[in-house]
């Protein structure tokens, strides 16, 4: 008979399987892309652009983001770049005046004298200079170190041919060089995270989140979202492309037009960024916080799939380690369904890497070529040795080759029930041991040891472990402050 | 809303028909990968 405590392990350990399962709904749905997309709708269409570019001490990026731009295939005349710069105290004024006598007409210098608010005040100040103008038709909104491929203004203009269609996405592609294992980790992610995810999310019909790093929104949506980006949050671009389509415009992703971005090439580094993530998600999270779960108010971001799907992602942290209290109470209370149901709990999560890793492979053969590796050490060694363990039905930590362990209790079998605990708990403890080498690298620790132990460990796990930073963050109402990321201008573009 | 400067249709076409090609090319890369691991999964429990 179960009883209610094992009932509720029982619950947990599915709890823990949802981000797994809700991802792989998801990644189930990349496919239909290659049906149903915004393409058929899409025109030759090449409406006057705005670039807005936000810069602070981007001395070191900037000309060539300018210089990619100035090579893009869009008629001479339609477009136009704007510098915001932030007060830099670096060079950056003195590129900025380079470029306008290298670009006249072109290449316009916005400077504010107070500057350090963050980026979406920076773009509020580009903005309201277009927008007091009527040159501009469209505005794309991008990061000073970002570089265009040539057609991929093109590539994302086309949609405003149609107009329910307020803003598009391009797909921000890692171009650091050289690569590092870090920066090759993140193109993974990137495979998965944008060029598969953000197709699911155009056959769903919503997206979330077009990347700050390209945006490209008509005048009339930018009007309509209040002419201005909001800055209560940390992440301005989900919150503005949430606003886009409750204003009832659609904000779409092109896989096609592609931009490359250098990077965070320190676990610190990445730490800092993700955490600025993290926390404008969970901030996004409340201040949409009456259309969650409420499809009358939004059958976009209302509708419960989707919901799911935001919050196994936004608290993944909590899911996975709910399943690992899951598996060791089961192992404790109903020690018989304990193999069971770490068995299915794994196998399932392994039958989810195998797929998401094999098809984001053929998604982007392109930087899977160069990323290959870290696709496959993305959730970590350990990780994928608990899932052959659960795969496999092997037993190593008992000596009895029972489990869990019975008989006399011995140094060997109490090990062999720590180990028994470990394995169990692994989904949690991964994202434990993903900080302890976040703060190993924190401490100076050399490069190598930081990349032996991120391979063992995984990178998936350190994504998780600051989420669970973002989480206390935000619980402690620690300050908010905009961390920019500094560029050094190592992403080139591919040749 | 359109400037009056237009690629030659031919290209914006050939962009077009790339694109799309692209991501039928992804349709089936799915499809099969989805079906390697449907066998995968199959003679895994038929073995076990």
């Amino acid at each position: 008979m179960i009883d209610s405590l094992t009932m509720l392990c029982l619950c947990l350990v599915l709890m823990g399987m949802t981000p797994t399962l809700a991802t792989l709904a998801q990644f189930l749905m990349v496919g239909l892309h290659g049906i149903w997309n915004h393409y058929p709708e899409c025109a030759n269409h090449t409406p006057r652009v705005a670039f807005i570019l936000p810069a602070w001490n981007e001395a070191d990026v900037l000309g060539a983001s300018i210089d990619s731009l100035m090579g893009m295939d869009y008629p001479a005349g339609a477009w136009r770049l704007y510098i915001v710069d932030d007060a830099s105290t670096d060079r950056t004024p003195e590129v900025m005046r380079e470029k306008m006598a290298q670009y006249p007409g072109a290449v316009f210098h916005l400077r504010r004298e107070k500057g350090g608010q963050g980026k979406a005040h920076t773009l509020n100040h580009g903005i309201r200079e277009i927008l007091a103008g009527n040159w501009a038709e469209a505005v794309m909104i991008m990061d000073a170190d970002v570089l265009f491929e040539p057609l991929t203004l093109r590539r994302m203009a086309r949609h405003l041919a149609d107009p329910e269609v307020g803003g598009v996405t391009a797909y921000v592609k890692e171009g650091s060089e050289p690569s590092s294992l870090l920066s090759r980790f993140i193109a993974f992610e990137y495979i998965t995270a944008q060029a598969a995810a953000r197709r699911a999310q155009n056959v769903a019909g919503g997206i979330p989140c077009m990347a700050g790093g390209a945006q490209l929104h008509t005048r009339e949506n930018l009007i309509a979202i209040g002419g201005a980006i909001d800055t209560s949050t940390l992440a301005e671009d989900t919150y503005t492309t949430i606003k886009t389509q409750i204003c009832g415009h659609r904000a779409l992703f092109d896989p096609n037009a592609i931009v490359w971005a250098e990077e965070p090439d320190s676990m610190v580094a990445l730490w800092k960024q993700r955490l600025r993530w993290g926390r404008g998600n969970l901030q996004i999270t409340l201040a949409f916080r009456d259309l969650w779960f409420r499809p009358s108010r939004s059958p976009k971001f209302g509708n419960p799939a989707f919901g799911v799907l935001w919050f196994s992602i936004a608290l993944m942290p909590v899911f996975m380690i709910l399943g690992s209290v899951g598996l060791i109470g089961l192992f404790y209370l109903w020690p018989a369904w304990a193999p069971l149901a770490f068995s299915v709990l794994w196998s399932v999560t392994f039958i989810n890497y195998l797929f998401q890793t094999l098809f984001s492979f053929a998604i982007d053969p392109q930087a899977a070529r160069h990323s290959w590796f870290e696709g496959i050490a993305f959730p970590g060694l350990l990780s994928l040795g608990v899932m052959m363990l659960a795969v496999l039905g092997l037993k190593p930590f008992t000596g009895s080759g029972q489990w869990p362990p019975t008989g006399e209790w011995s140094w060997g079998e109490i090990g062999g029930e720590i180990g028994v605990l470990v394995i169990l708990g692994w989904s949690a403890l991964s994202t434990l041991a993903a900080w302890a080498v976040y703060r190993l690298d924190k401490a100076g620790a050399p490069k190598w040891l930081r990349d032996f132990l991120l391979v063992l460990v995984g990178y998936g796990p350190l994504l998780c472990a600051i989420s669970v930073g973002a989480i206390i963050g935000q619980l402690r109402s620690a300050d908010l402050k905009w961390d920019k990321t500094i560029k050094s201008g190592k992403a080139r573009l591919p040749t | 809303m359109t400037t009056g400067v237009k690629i030659a249709l031919s290209a914006f076409d050939a962009m077009q028909a790339k694109d799309k090609c692209n991501e039928r090319r992804v349709l089936w890369s799915e499809a099969g990968v989805a079906a390697f691991l449907a066998l995968l999964v199959i003679g895994y429990v038929l073995v076990v």
